[in-house]
C-alpha cells in the first residue's frame, strides 16, 4: 500500500505501509529525497487513528485533501493520485469543484474527446466564475453534474481520462 | 399571563423577534428559553439550514435576497413582527442594532425595543456630537477638534489650523464614520490637505455626510472598554473593563477581562467616566464605552457602542451577570436589581474569536465545509457559536465561526485553560485561525500582559506559518487512506438540498456524497 501526499510547504511525502491484524506499520517513508525510518504503528478506529505514541488523530477527507487533527494542531495533506505526473496540479480521474458553487455551463458531453486547456465546465463560486479545463488531451469518461446544480467543495464533477 | 420575573414591569412581553442571525441569534434564543420567552427568528433563504433557525421556537423566511432586502430590511421585519403577535424586537449586534430610525420605527409600531433610546443611538453614532457631549459631561476625550465649517475652502483652512495646534501624527475621521471608512492617518503636515479631502470624499460617498474631525494619534495605546447597564430610572452601573487590544485588520481577535494593566483605582475612574457618558445621553440598556489607554495610564473616550458586544461573555464570566437577560429586564421596564457595590470581579476570563480565515496568508477569509466540528468541553469552557458539523462556510456573511471563552481563578490559569481548550477544538474541512490562536496565547509577550493594538503586526511582522506535519500526521493520513476511512464514517452530509438525492439511485450525487466523511 503506497500513498503520496503533499504538505503545506509543498513537500512530497511517500509512505508504504504494511499491515497485520488491523495494525499498520511503516515499511518505507520519504519526504522529498530524505528517507525516514520510524517504528511507530497505527490502527484505525472509526474516524480516528490510534497511534502507538498513545495519541489519537482525528481525520476526514474532503475532495483530495486529508484533514488531520493531531496533538492539538490541524494539518492538511493533499493526496496525490497514483500514476499521476506529480508535476501536474490537475487531478486525472475525478475533477473536483474547487469551492462550493453553482454550475453555470457544462460544455462537453460524455465520451467527448477534448484537448489540453479546453474548457469543460463553467462554475460560479464566491461571486466569481471559475473555468474547469482539461489538464491534457483525453476524453470525458463520466459527467456528474449538469447546468444549475449546486455543488459542494470537493464534489467530483467529471471523470476524466487522459490520452495515453 | 405575565412571566414571574416580569411581574410589575411597565412593558411586559413574552414573545421576542430576533432581528439577527448566526452566533448572536443563538445566544439570544438561549436567553429567551431560560427566561420563558417565546423566540421568533427571521432568516434569509440562504440561512434556511442554519442552526439559529432550528433553535428558535418559530422561524419566518424573509423575502428577497442580499442584506438590504433581508437582515437590513427594517420595514419587512417590523411587519413580520406585527403579523406574528411579536411584542419585542432584539437586534443583536451589527445589522440594524445601531440604526436610530429602526429603533424609532419599532417603538412607533407599538413594539418593545430591546436597546437604548433612539436619541442615545444617534448622539453616540455621530462622533462629533458624541465628543462634544462627552466633554460637557467631564469625560476625557482624545485631544482634537471638531470642524464646523460648511464652506469647503474654509473647512480646509480650519483643518489646517487645527492640525497645527494638535500636532502630528494625527487622524482625520468622519463624524458619521465607522469600520475604518472616512478615516486618514496623517504623519506630515504637508499631507493634511489631501488627507482631509480624501476623508471627506469617502465619508460623503459612504454616509452622505462629509463632516470630519481631527484627533491626535495615540500610538501603542491599548483598547480598553467598560460595560455598563442602565435602567429606565436613571440608575447606571458598570461591570468593569474588557481589554480588547489584540486585533488584526482593525477587528478584535482576543479579549480578556479584567485587563492586566488596569488597577482597582483606574477601574473606578474609567467606570465612573463610562457611567457619566451613559448618563449624558440618557442611556438605557446594555452599552459599552470604549477608551484608548496610553502607556502613561491616561484614558480617553473613543466611542460608545449602543448595543450588546461580541465579547460580552467575558464580562458575564467574571461578574456572574447575564447581560442579555439584563437587556430583557431593562427593556421590560424593570429597575436594575443591583448597585455598584454589589458588582464583584471573580477570576479571569479570556475570549478568542474562531474565524474561518487563513492566518498563513494575511488572515484572508476562507470558505469550505465544516466536515468535522468538535468543540472543547470541560471545566470553565464556554463555546458560543452559530454553526455545527456539516455546515457550509459561505462568503455571504461574517467569517466568525465561534467564540471560545474560558474562565479561571487568575490570568495564568485562564491562559493554560485556553491553551487546553484550543488544542481540543477539532475543525476539519475549513481553514481556521485555531492554530494561530494557540501560538498567540503562548507568546511570552502575551503571557507578560504586554498587549497593544499593534501586537500581531509587531510580533508576526513577516506573517505566521503553520507547523509542518510530523511523521505521525503523515502516517495517520496514510492509514486512513489505506483503510478506506472516507467511505466508512458515520457523519452525513448536512445540506438539506442534497438529502433527497440520496433516495434516487440513478443520481450521481450519491457517489459524491460518499466522498464526504
Amino acid at each position: 500500500m503506497q500513498n503520496e501526499f503533499q504538505d503545506c510547504n509543498s513537500e512530497n511525502w511517500s509512505v508504504t505501509l504494511s499491515s497485520s491484524a488491523q495494525k499498520f506499520a511503516v515499511e518505507s517513508m520519504s519526504r522529498g529525497v530524505e528517507e525516514i525510518t520510524t517504528a511507530i504503528q497505527a490502527e484505525r478506529k472509526d474516524s480516528r487513528i490510534l497511534l502507538s505514541d498513545g495519541k489519537i488523530a482525528n481525520l476526514c477527507k474532503v475532495g483530495d485533501d486529508w484533514w488531520i487533527h493531531y496533538s492539538g494542531r490541524t494539518h492538511r495533506l493533499q493526496l496525490i493520485e497514483p500514476g499521476l505526473d506529480s508535476s501536474s496540479d490537475e487531478a486525472d480521474g475525478g475533477m473536483v469543484a474547487p469551492m462550493p458553487g453553482t454550475i453555470l455551463d457544462v460544455m462537453v458531453t460524455r465520451g467527448e474527446h477534448v484537448s489540453a486547456g479546453q474548457a469543460l465546465i463553467l462554475m460560479e463560486a464566491m461571486k466569481m466564475e471559475h473555468k474547469i479545463v482539461a489538464p491534457t488531451d483525453g476524453h470525458i469518461e463520466t459527467l456528474f453534474c449538469s447546468q444549475g446544480d449546486r455543488v459542494e467543495q470537493g464534489a467530483v464533477l467529471i471523470e476524466f481520462a487522459s490520452k495515453e | 399571563m405575565v412571566l414571574e420575573w416580569m411581574k410589575g414591569a411597565e412593558r411586559p412581553f413574552d414573545r421576542v423577534l430576533i432581528a439577527n442571525r448566526g452566533e448572536i441569534a443563538c445566544r439570544i434564543i438561549r436567553a429567551c428559553k431560560e427566561l420563558g420567552l417565546n423566540s421568533v427568528a427571521v432568516y434569509a433563504v440562504d440561512d434556511k439550514d442554519s442552526l439559529f433557525v432550528e433553535m428558535a421556537d418559530e422561524a419566518i423566511l424573509l423575502d428577497g435576497e442580499g442584506l438590504a432586502q433581508t437582515y437590513l430590511n427594517g420595514e419587512q421585519i417590523i411587519s413580520i413582527a406585527l403579523k406574528n403577535d411579536v411584542q419585542a424586537i432584539h437586534p443583536g449586534f451589527g445589522f440594524l442594532s445601531e440604526r436610530s430610525d429602526f429603533a424609532n420605527a419599532v417603538i412607533s409600531a407599538g413594539l418593545v425595543w430591546i436597546g437604548p433610546p433612539a436619541q442615545a443611538i444617534s448622539s453616540m453614532g455621530d462622533k462629533m456630537t458624541a465628543r462634544k457631549l462627552m466633554r460637557q459631561a467631564g469625560v476625557p476625550v482624545i485631544p482634537g477638534e471638531e470642524i464646523d465649517e460648511a464652506d469647503p475652502e474654509r473647512e480646509l483652512a480650519a483643518i489646517h489650523e487645527a492640525s497645527q495646534r494638535i500636532g502630528v501624527p494625527l487622524m482625520i475621521k468622519a463624524s458619521a464614520g465607522g469600520g475604518g471608512k472616512g478615516m486618514r492617518v496623517v504623519s506630515e503636515f504637508s499631507e493634511v490637505r489631501s488627507a482631509a479631502q480624501a476623508a471627506r470624499r469617502e465619508a460623503e460617498t459612504a454616509f452622505g455626510d462629509g463632516r470630519v474631525y481631527i484627533e491626535k494619534m495615540l500610538t501603542s495605546s491599548r483598547h480598553i472598554e467598560i460595560q455598563i447597564l442602565a435602567d429606565s430610572f436613571s440608575n447606571v452601573v458598570h461591570l468593569g473593563e474588557r481589554e480588547c487590544s489584540i486585533q488584526r485588520r482593525h477587528q478584535k481577535v482576543l479579549e480578556e477581562a479584567p485587563s492586566p494593566v488596569v488597577s482597582e483605582a483606574l477601574r473606578a475612574q474609567m467606570g465612573a467616566a463610562a457611567v457619566n457618558a451613559a448618563k449624558a445621553v440618557f442611556y438605557e440598556g446594555a452599552g459599552t464605552v470604549e477608551f484608548l489607554v496610553t502607556t502613561h495610564g491616561t484614558f480617553h473616550f473613543l466611542e460608545m457602542n449602543t448595543r450588546i458586544q461580541v465579547e460580552h461573555p467575558i464580562t458575564e464570566c467574571i461578574t456572574g451577570i447575564d447581560i442579555v437577560a439584563e437587556q430583557f429586564r431593562i427593556a421590560a421596564g424593570l429597575p436594575l436589581n443591583r448597585e455598584q457595590s454589589d458588582i464583584k470581579i471573580n477570576g479571569h476570563s479570556i475570549e478568542v474569536r474562531i474565524y474561518a480565515e487563513n492566518p498563513g496568508s494575511g488572515f484572508l477569509p476562507a470558505i469550505g465545509t465544516l466536515a468535522r466540528w468538535q468543540a472543547p468541553e470541560g471545566p470553565g469552557v464556554r463555546v458560543d457559536t452559530g454553526v455545527r458539523e456539516g455546515d457550509e462556510v459561505t462568503p455571504n456573511y461574517d467569517p466568525m465561526l465561534a467564540k471560545l471563552i474560558v474562565h479561571a481563578s487568575d490570568r495564568g490559569a485562564a491562559i493554560r485553560r485556553m491553551k487546553r481548550a484550543l488544542s481540543e477544538f477539532i475543525i476539519l474541512g475549513t481553514v481556521t485561525n485555531v492554530d494561530f490562536l494557540q501560538d498567540l496565547i503562548q507568546h511570552p509577550a502575551f503571557k507578560a500582559g504586554k498587549t497593544s493594538t499593534d501586537f500581531i503586526a509587531e510580533h508576526w511582522s513577516n506573517g505566521w506559518s503553520e507547523q509542518a506535519p510530523s511523521v505521525e500526521v503523515v502516517l495517520a493520513a496514510a492509514v486512513a487512506e489505506a483503510s478506506g476511512m472516507q467511505r466508512g464514517s458515520t457523519a452525513t452530509l448536512s445540506s438539506d438540498n442534497l438529502i433527497p438525492l440520496r433516495h434516487d439511485p440513478s443520481n450521481p450525487f450519491l457517489s459524491i456524497g460518499k466522498r464526504f466523511p
